[in-house]
């Protein structure tokens, strides 16, 4: 690609040789371009991705669906994921594989053109880096850029019908991002529909019963439930106060002094799970509450970005982490998509295409194994474990309802 | 040149053409095909492959189920071409073998062909717990193209994770297959155990006991078969509810074991162990352990607290979360005196580590001070007798974890009847322990060799400072002579250039014979980086380079006698010894299992003739392309064992 003032030059001799190239093409599709017409740096960045040839998950990119790119530049291998890639806001993952990527490395910056670019960032609960775009209808470009001479652009075509989930926009885009990879993954072309935080399921209320269930007959007296304003995590408290109402636990804010026998369920999204947790851990040891019975997460929680904001934590799941789809599921991302981590969402979303049937519910610990300290010489790991770096997701229990 | 051709052709073929399991059937029921892995090869192919590398792989399969109602194997996938004709001939006795392929194989006849001579030789083995290394070890840096086409026939178009097994290598030195894997048995359906330690020594007629820290699962496997291991057991995780990530085991005289179980109780809060008392516990992974009693059949007989019910705090004990009453216990290195009705155990670590967690504040005191000691005078029923913290000594840590006690990953005992006394290491302590009575109501422990005279001696150049030096296997000589660990060295960072990896031998004939009232006692600087100044204080008898990193090892106690059966010895003359330790910590190693000889003087040299079969290098390399049961690439091996069959020892 392009570097400096001369690689600016020659980026403006392509898009005009490009502009005379694809000029009549361009024209047909006139009659379904925005309202507002695109600046010519997002015209002439739209043409050389798609001359260039981004690879593309699935092999073409469809209006509405969401979408994954691969585009190498400078040595470096940016993948780009665009959700709902439909008219409006959309999450934008970027995931960067080279010589290029690291601490050192310039920061990634996303948006439409040059003038409106943000600062791609990791965000609390899912790894890889991300920002919001506004895109229009029709089709458009993601520019990504990487330094101030590096100009990465990623065609996206987005339709006209507008995202059906209002969760696309908020704190749970990233969950909603890995499920559509997931369903995409497993064959989907449908275009991004509902979330999985848009509501909770007969199956996760299920989940979360028997789990309060089981605290209860492990002798807790109390119950501090965490969650956000998601009509998952609402639905989820609804049934969890129920539940506890009927087993005699007192349903307490995670913000209150612990009983002696208490518990922690969380039922927040990723994002907000996180950052809950993640704030507790990282107070001194000291200061941090006890609680006698443990953490608690629901099912959809399994991301290693949550499962890490704690140490050691119980979840009540409808796969095993080393049964064979799952197996399956997490060697397809490590292959195609290896710096993004296998999560519960994107699994069952990538199940509900195989057509098969989840297994039985049971719980599971979260928790680190790797129990060697990071010794100087020794710190660079070589590893990059699915579901849980560093950790593992073991069955601690037989079939529970 | 020809090697080098056949080995890229079949990298080549395995890449394209390896099939997935059908449905999630693959992963609970057993197969017959010759790899147990969620991804299989398909059947043609590897036959193909066989031709091209000229050896026939012949498998049979052993399968016991489990608590939950499940199936679990373990395949053997044999090369009879490496095999005496005597010991092919007794492969046709196995359960689950394809007898007709055996046969097609030609090499059921006395010289008959294969690679092994008839030379009457009984074979001895080494049995190598090893780990499947995967896709899932390897960074995310080697991105493949983006697919063009979606669906569920993405599926297992190259594989991806393999399964863990038990390398079985013929450890026969002078046999002309000596340092060749002779049989691979993978373990099924479980993958990602993290393979970790059996028992200390193998002793005739014991089945192995083997643990996998990931799946919280002991695996038991019958040995009268070798060079085929036959599955006799496993043991869950919900059979072990009051704890978690199974370190080590130590088999008694009855076939039964003790395991040490690291980790807290599966689930957070109370656990009720077999005594009836309860214990608070913060979970899988987390604290207290406990030790688990087995039976021979790998069923869990008794689960007992490793923590007493008052709060541990005579040193500081974290416990991440926090627990209301502190405690040290999570007990990795076990040892037993049957004779002195005594077991101990030395604590490790709070297995969930949180020094890597990037969210969680550190803590030093994670890494455990202390030594147990119990009564098995009813095996059934061990019983928590003393808990030792270990002294702190006159090294100032550079952390608090470097500090002497720290990190007490190993113990071993002595062994004959006129000695009563321990050993006990620390693995970023840097310190060896010793306690002259392991019976007496409270032992007695000590700091008897700092590991910065070792590293002295082993570069003087260098930066010996003891801490954080990474010592290991720590064991005794059948005849109490020596006391052996292995050092993986500290890592250079910055102006510190680290320490290097050996393995260590200390005389420890005059501190057993002070009995029980040794003069030995590191308590100065001097003693230090000198060793002890007592004349009764371990003597460094050898220090073998060991580059890779050796976190583990065995002594083989089994000797050819004259009547061509093996028999066990009080003088081991080898020991073998592998640089793994745990890759998803950070510290890994080579993968390349080693054998060291050691002269009537007690100095070890490097088995040159125990060499690889591919590259003709000392030392066998786990990372190799492709094994018995199939192209899996680069494995993990952690512990090793040295056994024979049945009918082979006395």
């Amino acid at each position: 690609m392009t570097t400096g003032s001369t690689g600016l030059l020659r980026l403006l001799v392509l898009g005009v040789a490009g502009l005379l190239v694809v000029g009549s093409a361009w024209a047909v599709r006139a009659a379904d371009r925005p309202v507002e017409e695109p600046r010519r740096t997002t015209l002439d960045a739209g043409w050389r991705a798609r001359a260039g040839g981004p690879q593309v998950l699935g092999g073409e990119l469809r209006p509405g669906v969401p979408g994954v790119q691969r585009l190498e530049h400078d040595g470096a291998e940016f993948t780009v994921s665009v959700g709902p890639q439909q008219p409006g806001r959309n999450v934008v993952r970027v995931d960067v594989a080279g010589p290029h990527h690291g601490a050192r490395a310039p920061r990634v910056r996303v948006g439409t053109d040059e003038e409106h670019l943000v600062v791609a960032r990791p965000v609390p609960g899912v790894d890889g880096l991300w920002a919001e775009v506004d895109l229009p209808a029709g089709e458009g470009t993601v520019l990504v850029t990487h330094g101030p001479a590096h100009r990465i652009p990623f065609p996206v075509v987005t339709g006209t019908a507008r995202s059906a989930s209002d969760a696309w926009e908020g704190p749970d885009a990233p969950e909603c991002l890995a499920a559509a990879v997931g369903r995409r993954l497993g064959g989907s072309v449908a275009t991004a529909a509902a979330c999985p935080a848009d509501t909770l399921t007969e199956a996760h209320a299920d989940a979360l019963r028997a789990t309060v269930g089981t605290i209860a007959d492990r002798g807790a007296t109390q119950l501090a439930v965490g969650s956000d304003g998601s009509a998952r995590s609402r639905g989820a408290r609804d049934v969890v106060r129920a539940m506890a109402a009927e087993r005699g636990l007192e349903v307490v804010d995670p913000r209150e002094r612990p009983a002696p026998r208490g518990a922690l369920l969380e039922l927040s999204g990723w994002r907000h799970a996180a950052r809950d947790l993640a704030a507790v851990s990282r107070r001194p040891l000291r200061e941090q509450p006890i609680r006698s019975h443990g953490t608690w997460l629901a099912p959809w929680l399994l991301s290693p970005g949550v499962v890490d904001s704690t140490s050691g934590a119980v979840l009540p799941l409808d796969f095993d982490v080393r049964g064979t789809a799952p197996l399956q599921y997490a060697g397809l991302l490590g292959r195609f998509l290896p710096q993004q981590a296998p999560t519960a969402s994107g699994y069952r979303a990538w199940l509900e295409e195989t057509g098969a049937a989840p297994d039985e519910l049971r719980l599971y610990a979260a928790s680190r194994t790797a129990y060697m300290p990071a010794t100087a010489g020794h710190t660079s790991h070589e590893t990059r474990v699915p579901w849980f770096p560093g950790g593992t997701i073991t069955p601690v229990g037989l079939p529970i309802s | 040149m020809h090697k080098l051709m056949t080995a890229a052709l079949t990298t080549a073929l395995s890449a394209a053409v390896l099939l997935p399991a059908q449905g999630t059937a693959a992963a609970d029921e057993p197969d017959d095909r010759a790899d147990s892995g969620p991804v299989r090869t398909a059947p043609g192919v590897t036959s193909l492959l066989q031709d091209l590398t000229g050896s026939d792989i012949v498998t049979s399969r052993t399968t016991a189920e489990g608590s939950d109602g499940k199936t679990y194997w373990a395949t053997n996938h044999l090369r009879p071409a490496l095999l005496p004709a005597d010991v092919r001939k007794k492969l046709a006795g196995l359960p689950g073998l394809d007898l007709t392929k055996l046969k097609s194989t030609g090499l059921l006849g006395r010289d008959s062909g294969g690679k092994a001579a008839d030379d009457g030789v009984r074979r001895k083995y080494l049995v190598v717990w090893a780990g499947d290394n995967n896709v899932l070890d390897k960074s995310g840096a080697e991105l493949t193209e983006l697919p063009k086409s979606v669906g569920t026939d993405l599926v297992g178009t190259k594989d991806l994770i393999g399964p863990d097994f038990f390398a079985v290598v013929d450890a026969t030195k002078g046999s002309p297959t000596y340092g060749e894997v002779v049989n691979t048995t993978t373990v099924g359906p479980l993958v990602e155990n993290e393979p970790h330690h059996m028992q200390y020594v193998w002793h005739k007629g014991q089945n192995i006991f083997a643990g996998g820290l990931f799946t919280d699962v002991t695996y038991v496997l019958d040995t009268s078969k070798l060079p085929a291991l036959s599955l006799k057991a496993v043991n869950l995780p919900t059979d072990t509810l009051c704890g978690s990530v199974p370190d080590a085991y130590w088999v008694t005289e009855d076939g039964g074991a003790y395991g040490t179980y690291m980790g807290g109780p599966d689930l957070p809060g109370p656990c009720r162990y077999t005594d009836g008392s309860v214990r608070l516990g913060n979970g899988f992974g987390g604290s207290p352990g406990e030790l688990v009693r087995l039976d021979e059949k790998g069923r869990t007989v008794s689960e007992a607290p490793a923590t007493p019910e008052k709060a541990e705090t005579e040193q500081r004990c974290d416990n991440i979360p926090l627990l209301q009453a502190p405690t040290c216990a999570n007990p990795h290195g076990v040892q037993a005196r049957e004779d002195l009705d005594t077991l101990v155990t030395s604590d490790y670590n709070e297995p969930r580590n949180i020094i890597l967690n990037p969210v969680q504040a550190p803590s030093s005191y994670l890494r455990r001070p202390t030594v147990r000691t119990w009564d098995i005078s009813n095996r059934d029923r061990p019983k928590l007798k003393a808990v030792s913290f270990l002294p702190d000594g006159p090294r100032k840590g550079q952390v608090p974890h470097h500090e002497e006690p720290r990190a007490a990953m190993e113990t071993t005992v002595t062994n004959q009847p006129g000695n009563k006394g321990a050993f006990a290491s620390t693995m970023q302590g840097g310190a060896i322990y010793y306690a002259p009575d392991v019976t007496a109501k409270q032992p007695e422990w000590r700091e008897v060799f700092d590991l910065t005279a070792a590293n002295k001696q082993v570069d003087p150049g260098s930066n010996y400072y003891g801490g954080g030096s990474n010592g290991g296997w720590l064991q005794t000589s059948f005849d109490d002579r020596y006391l052996y660990h292995a050092v993986a060295g500290r890592g250079a960072k910055g102006d510190d250039k680290g320490t290097k990896p050996y393995i260590l031998v200390l005389d420890i004939e005059k501190l057993l014979a002070s009995g029980g009232d040794p003069d030995c006692r590191i308590d100065d600087l001097d003693e230090v980086t000198g060793g002890g100044a007592e004349s009764d204080c371990p003597a460094i008898v050898d220090t073998l380079d060991a580059p890779g990193g050796p976190h583990w090892g065995a002594l083989d106690n089994l000797e050819l006698g004259d009547d061509g059966l093996y028999r066990e010895t009080e003088t081991a003359k080898r020991l073998a010894y592998a640089n793994y330790f745990v890759a998803r910590t950070g510290l890994n190693g080579d993968h390349r299992l080693c054998i060291a000889e050691q002269d009537a003087e007690g100095k070890l040299s490097l088995d040159e003739e125990f060499r690889d079969e591919r590259t003709g290098e000392a030392c066998l390399d786990f990372d190799r392309e492709s094994w018995p049961h199939g192209p899996w690439g680069p494995a993990k091996p952690h512990s090793m064992l040295f056994v024979t069959a049945d009918d082979d020892i006395r």
